[in-house]
């Protein structure tokens, strides 16, 4: 494969397209000025951006939860036209709404700003403090005395897993990349988050940014990489400022000796998508500057990665608690680590919130979300696509395992809790319609069920469906579970066979005219 | 290497590498699949998972490969239920087929194998059908995004217009930036077409064959097998055969929707005779019938004879000439040559190799014993760098063309040498936008380059060439600094190029015409042999010298002799040896002179020493250069006979015109341009009395007491084995699948992809001098600019046989004079403007038309349109050596109307 020159056609469009609506004609010559062809511009426009000015609103499961607190109005200078998005990736502030480039909490018809503080950028990118506090010792300590391989053990000694959402074990990833010979090796640093509920990394990037750079230069070297991606949100421009003057303020610090040490070289760059852009060959496609979508898999990234090179592909918070470890290690310690959750939904305090890693549901619930665990009817325990699980089974400790146990998957440690008023129909609906707008397309079954599956929800809301359909979408979601390329359609299929487990009275009876919760049927007369 | 697998409980071998679904194809088992791309990865249809292991574990067959022991289930109750689940999805977004375009869908098919109930009704979709296009259809309600239009228009194309729009279940297929098809840049390919496996994109009018046959496509040297379906005694469609190594399945606009000539009802059935014998003018606007009488065959062919005769008594044999038709058979052009040579007794026979690429075969014969490619096409894909030189190969050989973009894509340097921006330097590396002409200095600064700073390939001068020394010491002229101020590029990126083509190997070179129609047009071509033998370019897989020939048949029309001096085989008709070789088989005295080019006879007509010409398939008013001198000559002769498919406007100065068959209603063989001698075969009988030519020939041979003692075509194809030595081991019998490659030197040689792997066929490589005289700067003021006559993608030269197809006129781009935007800006010419052309030579008017990619100083334009016929501008200026007319050289000025 052909190592492609960067190519900035897509993010030029998108810059453009944010005040004016693009012609045709316009976007030809855009093309045309970057090499492109009308159909590669149309494959690129048509995925990434509506080329009109709007409002985007973002209907994500805790924006549309947060909703009945704070209202559906939009402010009057957000009047003109809108479209509806997964997720912003601010959903500590939900409702939230973005216009112009900017970030907005919705309160009540009135928008108050979420982004866009320099002051605090400011004293987060100070380095100094980071220094006195220990900063950049772990790397220089891997630099001076360890072997690439003894830190690779390490990994695999303190089991590192993927906060990514998947949960695979990241120390397989960084062997088989260090096991590739080649010129040229990437570190892509995953900071495209998507998954309604997950704001994290932002979190971790905007109060941590040095902490970020210390561990993906720890990572790359430990797998020969010599050239580090970090791959933002397009939505998080606050994060990228900031990463962005840490990295200035680390590269002076290190001066002469990023040469003599041979440290890798970083770019930080902001990447439009979805939700399945955070999907890890997505994102690859997607910072090559094409359609994000799943590659098929083999060959994996550590063979055939980013520009066809090995690339290892992690997380922010995964680099960022191996960092954590490794400095435990390294003082001599073995202490449980902080975990960032994220909490959502029907609580009182949302936040991201680090504690140490498998702190119980109800800790989190109660104790950071100043909310009781009681009133709760249901939590999604990692995500939307982490599955579904009822109050009385979501008990737990938030590790990977114990989840698991329990039923369902830990994905990104972001707990969406669901109060005891709301109609499961009405947020399964919200998670199968965030599945349709977020299928890519590519394969069949997630392309074909996740509109199937979006449609009996709406069915079943208007009182339509039947026990019948609720049958054969069964068989669908067992299609798109066995048939999808990547974890989204996968993901769809099993959200509705969760949901049919642990709510099936619940969700039957609304096809016989029954909503206990009186949310469903608006407008149909029984 | 072969894996032992299991498949449904069977063990089997399959062949390392292969997918699932193709070892099972291979072994007969047919796994349902909606969006498998041969030689693509797809695998977004997901129909075709299979079981591996035991437990078994879902897979997709299509893109996992097989291996040891592995073990395969392709039918069992889960995947039943799997499919039938992902089935009932995609029937229920697929609306019921309203025409016989249901025959096409495999999605129905499948449907119907796991009863799955049928779609829904086409009224329910909201979409409309695009047909803007007008050959194809394309129905977005019937499409299921299976992607496979995509990688047959980006991937193996390499067209660039299908794109997928939007994301997730509204995501469609549309055309550019979702513009209709026919608007779009569409190049009529029709490969998505061929691809689509529901019939949402279609031929406008699609129906069910009755019966395939597969051929040889009628139009360039590239060869491609065509599948065509047919109905009664009409062909009703055309696909790109996936079986053929050629083309892998892939068409140009051409191949695709150029065959309807052949129900055309302009087709020649009898013969024709003039009523006014010797008046011979254009028919001016009269009706065939009242300028023509029909004939018999007998009555044809007894005149014709009686003039021959007539001709011969009174001026010998000299006075007789006849030039061969390059989209004729082998064996009919081997049956021309022979039917001149030794029943009129006279070398007078020619083919258009004269108009187009003998100096390409004369240079590369005189330096390496082999007038034709010295490699395959399919080298394209082992090249690292590839240098294509004055051709426009989009537009030619477009199929040839995607193989390029293909390699350019994979990382190959593309280097485009053209005083044009083609279509290809859209994929290139470099562009080297020389001044027209000028390609001999330029090649030969580069050959200086690369011997003055040692990057030649030394060994293989040494061990493999000759007159090495003399050819060094003659490239003095050429410095970079000469070469930059004549060709007008830069001495870096002369030497960038040098240098890659010497060192970042293998190394190929393409050129075609724009080489080759000069009046140096030998020297031209002199220039890369030479280059390529400094290198050691040549012999070596992903290296090669490579004309790109023209017609189907043009290599092997100067294969079957058709070559004035040249007996079939390039066997030389001035030696004794071969005149008594030849001359004993046919039982005849041959004529030991050699005799006249075909641009030769049009002077030795004009000049009154050319009495009486049998031409047989060339439009040669239309293509021979100087229209007006060329009709002059024509009408001077005492007789002409004209034998062809069409009354083409040469043949409506035919005293006699006779009705041949066309490539569709005759068996035989065509050589294409990477010399694979392929079957073509006979599909319908032909119209009215037509007859293949061969059978004319050996019907107005016996007439001459001569008999060709030929019965059948394949019988022609062994006497040619007897004789020609590179054919000794071809036998129609021998030409199943691929045909062969000469040489084929015995029965048991599998052919030759790659010549001149350990010696050259004469021996050593044999370097020829070359010169450079500097242009008329007087001539050159007077005449400002150079017209240059190419191709478009739809038309095949003088368009015959595409102007007669429906869908073809429907997407040609039509006739204009293109110029730079400067040029009409300084010359106060606006957008449409009808403007005359004028050289020394003649005059023509057309409208102007803007195109950026012509560079200043240069007009282009075709010569498809008899609206536009560019030949009467050009002179009757040839290459010394072939009387290659300078086609390329015309210079011109510009009269406003």
């Amino acid at each position: 494969m052909v190592e492609q020159n960067e190519n900035n056609f897509l993010e030029e469009m998108l810059k453009e397209s944010e005040h004016k609506t693009l012609t045709n004609k316009e976007i030809s010559e855009l093309a045309a000025r970057h090499g492109l062809k009308d159909y590669e511009a149309e494959n690129l426009r048509s995925f990434y951006a509506s080329t009109e000015k709007v409002s985007k609103v973002c209907v994500g499961l805790p924006c549309k939860l947060a909703r009945s607190k704070y209202g559906e109005a939009l402010p009057s200078e957000m009047s003109g036209p809108a479209i509806e998005v997964s997720c912003l990736g601010y959903c500590d502030s939900a409702p939230v709404v973005t216009n112009d480039g900017r970030y907005f909490h919705i309160d009540a018809g009135k928008a108050m700003e979420i982004s866009g503080h320099p002051e605090r950028t400011e004293a987060i990118t100070s380095i100094t403090a980071y220094l006195e506090n220990g900063g950049f010792n772990a790397l220089n300590r891997v630099l001076e005395e360890s072997s690439t391989d003894s830190i690779r053990k390490l990994a695999k000694e303190f089991s590192l897993e993927g906060f990514g959402g998947s949960g695979f074990p990241a120390w397989v990833k960084w062997d088989a990349v260090a096991g590739k010979r080649d010129d040229t090796k990437y570190l892509v640093v995953n900071a495209h988050e998507g998954e309604p509920g997950t704001f994290k990394d932002r979190v971790i990037m905007e109060n941590r940014p040095f902490e970020l750079i210390e561990s993906a230069l720890i990572a790359a070297k430990t797998v020969g990489a010599g050239k580090i991606v970090i791959a933002l949100k397009h939505e998080y421009t606050d994060a990228e400022k900031i990463l962005k003057r840490a990295l200035g303020a680390s590269i002076s610090y290190f001066g002469d000796k990023l040469h003599d040490r041979n440290l890798p070289k970083i770019t930080i760059k902001r990447i439009p998508g979805y939700y399945i852009t955070g999907e890890e060959s997505a994102l690859l496609e997607a910072i090559e500057g094409k359609r994000s979508e799943p590659r098929l898999r083999p060959p994996y990234p550590a063979e055939v990665g980013l520009y066809g090179k090995p690339t290892l592909i992690d997380n922010v918070e995964t680099l960022v608690y191996f960092l954590s470890l490794l400095r435990e290690h390294f003082a001599g310690k073995n202490d449980r680590q902080n975990k960032a959750y994220c909490l959502t939904g029907d609580v009182k305090n949302p936040g991201a919130y680090f504690l140490p890693y498998g702190t119980r549901s109800e800790v989190l619930v109660t104790d950071a979300g100043k909310t009781d665990f009681g009133n709760l009817k249901a939590i999604l325990p990692g995500g939307l696509s982490g599955g579904i699980l009822p109050a009385e089974k979501a008990r737990i400790e938030l590790d990977f395992k114990s989840v698991r146990n329990a039923g369902a998957g830990l994905g990104t440690g972001s707990l969406i809790a669901i109060g005891k008023e709301r109609c499961m129909v009405d947020v399964m609906d919200n998670v199968q319609k965030f599945f349709e707008r977020e299928s890519c397309g590519k394969c069949m079954p997630c392309r074909l069920g996740t509109s199937e599956l979006s449609e009996l929800f709406t069915d079943l809301k208007a009182g339509k469906a039947t026990a019948a359909d609720l049958e054969r979408a069964e068989e669908t979601a067992s299609v798109m579970i066995r048939g999808s390329i990547c974890g989204l359609g996968q993901a769809a299929g099993k959200m509705f066979l969760d949901s049919m487990k642990n709510f099936s009275e619940e969700i039957t009876e609304h096809t016989s005219g029954h909503c206990k919760s009186g949310v469903c049927f608006e407008g149909v007369s029984h | 290497m072969s894996v032992k697998i299991k498949l449904n409980g069977e063990s089997i071998e399959a062949s390392e590498g292969k997918t699932i679904l193709q070892a099972a194809r291979e072994a007969g088992v047919e796994i349902p699949n909606l969006c498998s791309y041969e030689n693509h990865t797809n695998g977004v249809c997901r129909i075709c998972l299979v079981e591996v292991g035991n437990p078994g574990r879902m897979v997709p067959s299509c893109s996992t490969t097989v291996s040891e022991n592995m073990e395969i289930q392709t039918e069992t109750g889960q995947l039943k239920e799997y499919r039938k689940g992902l089935l009932s999805l995609a029937m229920k977004e697929h609306p019921e087929h309203t025409g016989k375009d249901e025959e096409k869908c495999k999605l129905e098919d499948y449907a119907e194998l796991y009863s799955v109930p049928t779609g829904r009704q086409r009224s329910e979709f909201q979409v409309t059908i695009d047909e803007s296009h007008p050959g194809i259809a394309y129905d977005p309600a019937l499409c299921i995004m299976c992607r496979k239009c995509v990688i047959a228009c980006d991937q193996d194309q390499v067209n660039e217009v299908i794109a997928i729009s939007g994301r997730g279940a509204k995501s469609k297929i549309v055309f550019d930036l979702d513009a209709p098809m026919g608007k779009s840049s569409c190049a009529s390919c029709g490969a998505c077409v061929d691809s689509c496996p529901t019939g949402a994109l279609i031929e406008k009018g699609w129906e069910p064959a009755e019966r395939t046959e597969v051929s040889i496509c009628p139009y360039c040297a590239v060869g491609c097998s065509v599948e065509y379906g047919i109905k009664g005694d009409s062909i009703i469609w055309a696909r790109g055969y996936s079986g053929s190594d050629v083309n892998n399945g892939k068409l140009c606009v051409k191949g695709k929707f150029g065959w309807e000539f052949e129900m055309s009802k302009d087709r020649l059935t009898v013969p024709l005779i003039r009523k006014k014998i010797g008046d011979r003018a254009p028919l001016n606007g009269q009706k065939i019938d009242d300028v023509f009488r029909k004939a018999t065959w007998d009555e044809a062919l007894d005149l014709v004879a009686e003039k021959i005769r007539q001709s011969r008594g009174l001026y010998g044999s000299r006075s007789l000439g006849g030039i061969a038709c390059d989209r004729a058979t082998n064996e009919d052009v081997y049956a021309f040559q022979k039917f001149m040579r030794a029943a009129l007794g006279t070398d007078n026979v020619d083919q258009s190799a004269t108009l187009c690429h003998a100096p390409s075969a004369a240079m590369l014969s005189y330096a390496t014993g082999a007038g034709a490619s010295t490699n395959s096409m399919e080298d394209v894909r082992v090249a690292r760098t590839i240098i294509m030189v004055g051709s426009n190969v989009d537009r030619a050989h477009p199929v040839l063309s995607s193989e390029i973009k293909q390699a350019a894509r994979n990382g190959a340097r593309l280097i485009i040498v053209d005083p044009r921006k083609v279509e290809l330097t859209n994929h290139a590396y470099m562009h080297l936008l020389l001044k027209p002409g000028t390609d001999v200095v330029l090649f030969s600064a580069m050959a200086k380059f690369i011997l003055d700073n040692k990057l030649e390939d030394r060994k293989f001068i040494q061990e493999r060439t000759e007159n090495f020394e003399e050819f060094e010491q003659s490239l003095s002229l050429f410095t970079l600094e000469y070469a930059s101020k004549v060709t007008g590029i830069s001495e870096s990126d002369i030497a960038r190029v040098a240098t890659m083509y010497a060192k970042d190997g293998p190394a190929i070179i393409f050129w075609t015409l724009g080489i080759t129609e000069h009046e140096n047009g030998s020297d031209n071509v002199s220039s890369l042999i030479n280059l390529a033998f400094i290198t050691g370019n040549v012999g070596k897989p992903g290296t090669g010298l490579s004309p790109i020939r023209g017609q189907n048949n043009v290599q092997g029309g100067a294969d079957m002799g058709a070559v004035a001096g040249s007996l079939p085989g390039y066997q030389p008709i001035s030696s004794s040896d071969n005149r008594a070789k030849f001359g004993n088989m046919w039982k005849v005295e041959l004529p030991e002179n050699p005799g006249w080019k075909s641009t030769e006879m049009i002077d030795a007509a004009e000049k009154g020493l050319l009495k009486l010409m049998y031409i047989t398939g060339e439009n040669s008013v239309r293509s021979h250069p100087d229209t007006q001198g060329t009709i002059d000559a024509l009408r001077k002769l005492d007789f002409l006979i004209v034998q062809d498919i069409f009354l083409t406007e040469t043949a409506e100065l035919a005293d006699v015109v006779l009705p041949a068959a066309s490539t569709f209603e005759k068996s035989g063989t065509f050589t294409n341009t990477e010399r694979r001698v392929q079957l073509t075969k006979k599909i319908f009988d032909p119209p009215g009395e037509a007859l293949p030519d061969w059978e004319i020939y050996t019907r107005l041979a016996q007439r001459l007491d001569y008999d060709l003692r030929f019965n059948s075509s394949s019988n022609i194809m062994d006497e040619i084995a007897s004789l020609v030595p590179t054919y000794a081991g071809i036998s129609h019998d021998r030409l199943t699948g691929n045909g062969l490659q000469w040489p084929v030197r015995d029965k048991s040689s599998g052919g030759t992809k790659l010549l001149h792997t350990e010696s050259f066929m004469r021996g050593k490589g044999r370097f020829r001098l070359v010169s450079w005289r500097e242009r008329d700067a007087v001539f050159e003021k007077t005449y400002p600019y150079n017209i240059i006559i190419g191709r478009q993608r739809e038309h095949y030269h003088t368009a015959t046989m595409t102007a007669r197809s429906r869908v073809i006129r429907g997407v040609e781009k039509g006739s204009y004079l293109e110029m730079n935007p400067d040029d009409m800006v300084a010359e106060k010419i606006n957008e449409g403007q009808e403007i005359e052309v004028q050289s020394k030579t003649g005059k023509v008017r057309g409208s102007a038309k803007a195109n950026s990619d012509v560079p200043s100083g240069i007009i282009f334009t075709t010569f498809h349109y008899s609206e536009l016929p560019t030949n009467f501008l050009t002179p009757p200026t040839f290459d010394p050596p072939t009387k290659t007319p300078a086609y390329k050289d015309t210079r011109v000025k510009i009269v406003k109307v």
